[in-house]
């Protein structure tokens, strides 16, 4: 295949499972949730990687899972193939240096109690790297960089005097101070506004040009991964159905969940001669007796109901790089 | 030299600090607006000018010496007069200056086991939230076995026991058990703290336990502390008090509790009205003041609490 031979994370096989906690007095248990099940994913140096997919798919899941926030039920994640699903101790303090993270939601992700400039050092305290004035000097270029001049106004702020664009370019600062080789951005734009998005867009791919950082960018809205991103893989209830180059998965949508998510974008259905995929059905069907079943089998209107029901398909290969997890797609 | 110049704004940073002035002036706002909250401020600082002025009579006399001030014309109780203000007790010695050494050494024993009880309390609360699993059951069960036991009781007891307990003791034995309240409180706290994305963030950075505790978890239940703090300080006088009336106090100290067992033990109780009252009244006054203070603060910092303001 097309692939390089060094990616810069390299998942295999991913699956977590959340089972619920065993309380005293609850007689009536509830079944494990599986938020994601094997998923394989390339991601190589310097890409923007766009994750698509609904609420509840799994996709801030696999975020977490990447920055080990949480652990993983199954599979490996690979950083420079290096394994690194069981590091822990000066191995894990070492990846943290590499691996940084942009949150959801700029209110929550700052502590209210630290200023800014103690926000952005932070980093740089925990994993010693310089000296008192470096730090000044490295915290007063990465605010600079995204868009804080002159940065030393903003030094003594808090987080409650600034807005929710200012603070997420904050947040960005603080994941970029290590100059990390990966980043997960899970929806950093979903709580602001379209200019602010758009001005958060446009650091992230500066950060992609200059620096060679790679990302990993968590979104809902495929129109937002067609602009940022080079590739984009769509994730539905916890399973990759497909992935492939930013321009053919939205020209050329292979899966019915992708198209679908296309459908849903407004833009797309204004002019005339857009095509409407209408792949969802009104009402979602009952689940096949079987234990193998295509995961989008309960709300594609195009399934087979012999085939999607008795097996669960395998990514099929559209392309060099297109691939999608349908047995329609060929 | 961009050395220097680093330097300098990092001063000029350091020094343009004031956002906790400005938090602590909008939490004045709201906690002036409280009628309770001015009166026990307005109490509060009565008893520190008594507390600060208990120093004063035994320089301008020596018979004004609280514990070993005794008049040479008078070995009994008396009456106010112009002499001694609030009258003497059984000895001679000075009520008023007793009085006023009693409101320091309630401060004192107040302020100092609160103080003990809420870092006991905030280190054990955030440590068992944060840690969660096997530690959070450990601390909050000797937390619960610490919490059923009566405070005034087991102190009696070991007050029979070693017989005499200094201040000091007393106040570490408040302290200690005092502290699973607090405990319970700032856990809690810490327990919602620690799923905010603050936390994960710091995380990911690669924050150790010890500073995601310490660095980002306290400040923000710090407030919280100090609020639960006045209600400690109530609870602590009032154990003080007791125990001096029942004659387990330190011999060594003027406290409220200790003038009122000296008007019992000599049979004055229903004869001296002005030696029996002062310190009652104080005990009373110097708990609801520090309970009125504590309850306008809740107000500051939970903003459910607050009243609407009629719309003009």
């Amino acid at each position: 295949m097309n692939r390089s031979a060094h990616p810069v994370v390299r998942i295999d096989r991913l699956s977590k499972i959340y089972r619920p906690k065993r309380t005293l007095g609850s007689s009536h248990s509830s079944h494990p949730v599986i938020a994601l099940n094997q998923v394989s994913l390339d991601i190589e140096r310097g890409e923007i990687f766009g994750l698509v997919g609904g609420s509840g798919s799994g996709k801030t899941t696999l975020g977490r899972l990447l920055v080990k926030l949480e652990k993983s039920d199954g599979g490996k994640i690979y950083l420079s193939e290096n394994d690194t699903t069981r590091i822990r101790g000066q191995a894990l303090k070492a990846f943290r240096a590499k691996v940084q993270m942009i949150f959801q939601d700029p209110y929550q992700s700052l502590n209210p109690q630290l200023t800014i400039f103690d926000t952005v050092s932070e980093p740089l305290i925990i994993h010693k790297t310089s000296s008192r004035s470096t730090r000044i000097k490295k915290v007063r270029k990465v605010l600079t960089t995204v868009g804080f001049s002159p940065a030393e106004d903003y030094f003594s702020r808090y987080p409650h005097e600034l807005s929710g664009g200012q603070r997420q370019r904050v947040a960005i600062a603080r994941a970029i101070v290590l100059n990390p080789e990966f980043i997960v951005a899970d929806e950093p734009t979903s709580m602001l506004d379209a200019t602010n998005s758009f001005q958060i867009f446009n650091i992230l791919s500066d950060l992609r040009k200059k620096q060679r950082v790679t990302f990993l960018f968590i979104t809902h809205s495929l129109a937002a991964a067609n602009f940022l991103c080079d590739r984009i893989g769509v994730i539905y209830h916890g399973n990759l159905v497909e992935k492939g180059p930013a321009r053919q998965i939205i020209r050329h949508p292979a899966h019915p969940y992708t198209k679908a998510l296309l459908d849903a974008l407004p833009s797309y259905c204004q002019d005339p001669a857009c095509t409407f995929h209408n792949t969802l059905l009104e009402s979602p069907r009952d689940l096949p007796g079987s234990s193998h079943y295509c995961p989008f089998f309960t709300l594609c209107r195009e399934a087979d109901p012999y085939q999607c029901a008795s097996e669960t398909p395998n990514m099929i290969h559209l392309s060099a790089t297109h691939s999608a997890a349908c047995f329609k797609a060929g | 030299m961009p050395v220097t110049s680093a330097e300098n704004t990092f001063s000029a940073y350091r020094s343009s600090r004031f956002h906790f002035l400005e938090r602590l002036k909008s939490g004045w706002l709201v906690y002036r607006e409280n009628l309770l909250g001015r009166i026990g401020l307005v109490l509060l600082a009565c008893f520190a000018c008594m507390a600060a002025g208990s120093f004063i009579p035994p320089l301008i006399d020596p018979i004004y010496h609280p514990m070993s001030g005794v008049d040479p014309l008078i070995s009994y109780s008396t009456g106010p007069s112009l002499r001694h203000w609030l009258g003497t007790d059984f000895i001679g010695r000075d009520i008023f200056s007793q009085l006023l050494t009693g409101a320091r050494i309630a401060f004192i024993v107040g302020v100092s086991s609160a103080f003990m009880s809420i870092v006991v309390g905030t280190i054990v609360g955030m440590v068992a939230g944060y840690a969660g699993g096997t530690t959070d059951t450990i601390l909050m069960r000797a937390a619960d076995v610490v919490m059923v036991m009566p405070t005034l009781l087991v102190i009696l007891i070991l007050a029979a026991l070693f017989g005499q307990l200094s201040i000091w003791i007393i106040v570490l034995l408040i302290a200690l058990f005092r502290w699973p309240a607090v405990a319970r409180v700032i856990r809690s706290q810490t327990l919602s703290l620690k799923r905010r994305p603050f936390v994960d963030a710091a995380r990911v950075t690669g924050a150790s336990c010890f500073r995601i505790i310490f660095r980002h978890i306290m400040p923000n239940v710090l407030p919280l502390a100090l609020l639960y703090m006045t209600f400690r300080v109530t609870s602590a006088i009032l154990i003080e008090a007791a125990l001096a009336f029942l004659g387990f106090g330190d011999p060594g100290t003027v406290s409220w509790g200790m003038m009122l067992q000296w008007v019992w033990k000599t049979g004055h109780m229903f004869q001296a009205p002005y030696w029996l009252l002062p310190p009652g009244i104080c005990i009373s006054l110097i708990t609801l003041s520090f309970y009125m203070v504590g309850r306008a603060m809740d107000e500051v910092l939970d903003p459910r609490l607050r009243k609407e303001k009629a719309l003009e």
